[in-house]
């Protein structure tokens, strides 16, 4: 009898709780919201909440902006440090902290005046001196600067006036100056002079929030700034307005997506990442609007030192082989989220987007594949992917179609899959890989193409070295346009790497979050408003 | 007694010194360069080195050895140039929420594991023994992670009941505390308990047929005193042994779990840093794991002998 009434007892128990289960409401997502457009007219007089709180996906390895290469990192600098200048959506440089830029005739001189009363956070005004220690330890500290300004200096002129002197013309400078990734921040001279070897250690910026505490590993704090001066013009990209209505942002570290997407659910967060197996549970959701945001540009990458690819008919093998919508479908799952671009710039970059060369480009044709290696003459010799499971997975699985496409045109093939680090290492090593595909950050001007540089796939070519220096040199909009429809159509002849195409990421963000923009999956926090 | 607690601690000398000797090697020989972690895609070589170079990687091996167990001697663990701290501050810092979850969770399993394993020695064959037979296969096959995520589901994503993940530190206020550590505690408390449960349950059925307790019975005393004060007590140091084992593991940094519930504890850091190739938190990171395994396999043996004074320890 006692055996009988423990095991109703347990029966009972176990109904109990799926039942509960079955009939909680599940309308985690559901919360009823009338619109999720920011320019919704009744937002404006909604009370807001105080505090906002922001997932970061990866760990926060530095919040020097010179330093920084991405990543969570950006995600927090851009919204407490400022450049001279800022991309707006079209990717022009649009003054920040630079009241006005003069160029010289000739293209090798900068002369940048500076807004006046533009205070740091520690309440010391910016000065010429600042804009010159900051800009001076970024060209020494960014590599994409090292390259492009190595040799000059800039200078201080007067206490508003800060000048840069080149060595030849680089139109790109102020598309230098507003690039996210080791960001060209301005900061006060003493937090330059006091920096470590490992970065700076006072977080001053000028942006429209402050830094207050970054508990390593777990979260960085950043409050209101009530002294930021905001410039004029409508918020675009990272430029305009900032007037952000919130008094606190709390940055989380969320490593594991779907903590943080269990996250967004229950309404800790107001903005998440959404991977293409969650995005049924938000999809269609009232209250949430799915947006996608420019994730990657792929690329496959030749070893042009390797003993295949060195050779440039077996370049011009793969390149005829490749079918780069199936390539795209296996990396992201979906037509959705990914566009074919033969450009090594986005569409939407209205000053170097070009079409020059895109004949080359998805050719998708295995016989002619097939002649040319009969042409090259290859042996057989097994060919090296390097790749890596981090990151999500994408290198890996994008690796495996462009595997599976060159096995049916004759290469012999082989798959080295690594942790990130290791890949990184084994990728400077010319004598270990072959073919690397993989995902780069969206670049804005053709001298951030780290794939045209003698460093990265080991491209060494003159023309394509005198090209590249033609494209940043040339002074005009038309001959920049020459220069650069030229480079592009060099370069897909030279093939240092085979454009594959860019992809996106899917972003749901509640209807209550009001004001935030998008670029490049970077967030431009300076306006938003979290109504209750 | 001290002399033994004294011998152990001298006999963790040589273990340490292996251990990070062998450790030290091991992340030396594994390709990956912080510097090039840190500097990230478009670095070049020479900047490169130069970071190398800051950062000490650019000395011998046997130096590099030599420089850090001379500091760690000495009390200090080198600093993270990733976490831009000394790693004794690092190692403290998340300390306390690895620490609670591992001293919650065995709460949860011992509470959960001996009644059960009891009641399953005692009335062997009986419902008890078949349930503890069942949670056991359960909790042992069904990986923690998944456990995890199936808790989050039903208590923090559909009930609402409990938070999705998060840490709130004891002082902050222990009902905030318990919210946000109830879950992780519970996926982990209940696998070690299906293990503990059936340590208890051979050990009880081992001493239960033992001469000792026919004559407590014949004296008349009462079941639940034979059980719990001579039987448990007689059975508890294989009992013992698996609880500091698993206590001792869960110090070291329940890795998984505190990725899922995002715990800033131990196994976090030590993920984070073998990504980067910190090699300064690794290195102190496996110091600090292996004095925890000594210190809990000493506190194991000197529990024994109050459990079981005929053990004498010489």
């Amino acid at each position: 009898m006692t055996k009988v009434r423990q095991s109703t007892f347990i029966i009972l128990v176990l109904s109990a709780m799926i039942f509960v289960y079955g009939c909680s409401n599940n309308s985690a997502s559901n919360q009823p919201a009338s619109s999720n457009t920011p320019a919704a007219s009744d937002a404006a007089d909604k009370p807001g909440a105080t505090e906002l709180n922001y997932a970061l996906g990866q760990a926060v390895s530095t919040l020097d902006p010179h330093l920084s290469v991405g990543g969570s990192n950006a995600n927090v600098i851009l919204n407490v440090f400022e450049g001279l200048y800022a991309f707006n959506s079209k990717l022009e440089p649009v003054p920040m902290l630079a009241e006005s830029t003069e160029v010289s005739e000739d293209g090798k001189t900068y002369t940048f005046h500076l807004r006046q009363g533009i205070k740091f956070h520690n309440d010391k005004e910016m000065k010429a001196e600042d804009v010159a220690a900051s800009l001076n330890r970024w060209k020494e500290k960014a590599p994409r600067a090292k390259n492009s300004f190595g040799d000059s200096n800039f200078d201080v002129v007067d206490e508003y006036t800060v000048a840069l002197k080149l060595t030849a013309p680089q139109n790109d400078t102020l598309a230098q100056l507003s690039h996210v990734l080791n960001f060209a921040a301005i900061m006060p001279k003493e937090a330059v002079d006091s920096a470590a070897p490992e970065g700076i250690t006072e977080y001053i910026g000028t942006g429209p929030y402050k830094f207050v505490e970054w508990k390593k590993d777990q979260y960085i704090d950043v409050e209101k700034f009530a002294d930021y001066q905001s410039v004029a013009g409508e918020p675009d990209g990272f430029s305009g307005k900032k007037e952000p209505q919130i008094e606190k942002l709390h940055f989380s570290l969320v490593t594991d997506t779907s903590t943080r997407f269990n996250s967004f659910l229950t309404g800790e967060y107001s903005l998440v990442d959404v991977s293409l197996d969650n995005l049924p549970q938000v999809e269609n959701q009232p209250g949430i609007e799915i947006i996608k945001s420019t994730s990657s540009d792929y690329n496959l990458v030749y070893n042009k030192k390797s003993p295949v690819f060195s050779n440039l008919i077996n370049r011009q093998a793969v390149n005829t082989a490749l079918n780069v919508e199936d390539i795209l479908l296996g990396t992201v799952s979906t037509p959705d989220l990914f566009e074919l671009n033969p450009s090594y710039m986005s569409k939407a970059n209205v000053n170097w987007y070009s079409e020059a060369g895109s004949d080359q480009y998805n050719l998708n044709d295995p016989e002619k594949a097939k002649e040319l290696l009969k042409q090259s003459g290859y042996d057989g010799q097994e060919i090296v992917f390097l790749t890596t499971k981090d990151l999500g997975g994408t290198f890996y699985n994008a690796t495996l179609v462009v595997q599976s496409q060159l096995e049916k045109i004759g290469f012999k093939t082989r798959v080295d899959t690594y942790d990130y680090a290791t890949m990184l290492t084994k990728r400077a090593d010319s004598g270990v890989w072959d073919i690397y595909v993989g995902g780069f950050t969206v670049p804005t001007t053709p001298s951030q193409l780290l794939y045209f540089n003698p460093t990265y796939g080991f491209a060494d070519d003159a023309k394509l070295a005198e090209l590249l220096k033609a494209s940043t040199s040339a002074l005009t909009p038309e001959a920049i346009k020459t220069a650069n429809d030229a480079l592009q159509q060099y370069a897909w002849e030279y093939l240092a790497v085979s454009k594959i195409g860019n992809t996106f990421t899917y972003y749901a963000i509640r209807d209550n979050l009001q004001g935030l923009i998008l670029y490049a999956g970077y967030p431009n926090l300076g306006n938003v408003k979290v109504l209750n | 007694m001290i002399i033994y607690i004294l011998r152990r601690l001298l006999a963790l000398i040589p273990v340490v010194l292996i251990m990070s000797i062998v450790v030290f090697l091991i992340i030396y020989l594994i390709p990956g360069d912080p510097a090039r972690v840190m500097l990230g895609d478009g670095a070049d070589e020479s900047t490169i080195q130069e970071l190398r170079q800051q950062m000490g990687l650019d000395y011998p091996l046997v130096e590099q050895y030599g420089r850090w167990i001379g500091q760690a001697l000495q009390g200090d663990l080198g600093r993270s140039f990733f976490l831009q701290q000394p790693v004794s501050t690092a190692i403290s810092e998340h300390l306390a929420p690895t620490l609670s979850l591992a001293l919650f969770a065995q709460i949860i399993a011992v509470l959960i594991a001996i009644p059960l394993g009891v009641r399953a020695a005692v009335n062997r064959g009986g419902i008890a023994d078949k349930a503890l037979n069942a949670y056991s296969l359960l909790g042992i096959s069904v990986p923690g992670f998944l456990l995890s995520l199936f808790f989050v589901l039903v208590f923090a994503v559909r009930l609402k009941w409990l938070p999705v993940s998060g840490y709130v530190p004891i002082q902050e206020g222990f009902g905030s505390f318990l919210k946000y550590m109830f879950l992780p505690a519970l996926s982990i408390g209940i696998v070690m308990s299906s293990l503990t449960a059936r340590i208890v349950k051979a050990s009880m059925l081992e001493v239960l047929h033992e001469g000792f307790v026919k004559t407590a019975l014949s004296k008349g005393l009462s079941q639940n005193k034979i059980i719990y004060k001579h039987v448990l007590r007689n059975a508890s140091i294989p009992i013992l042994t698996v609880i500091g084992g698993s206590f001792g593991t869960l110090v070291a940094g329940a890795a998984v779990i505190e990725t899922i519930f995002n715990i800033p504890g131990l196994g976090q850091m030590l993920v984070h840093a073998v990504e980067r190739r910190d090699y300064a938190v690794i290195q102190g990171m496996v110091l600090f794991i292996a004095i925890v395994y000594v210190a809990v396999n000493l506190a194991v043996d000197l529990l024994y002998a109050v459990v079981d004074p005929r053990i004498r320890l010489q």
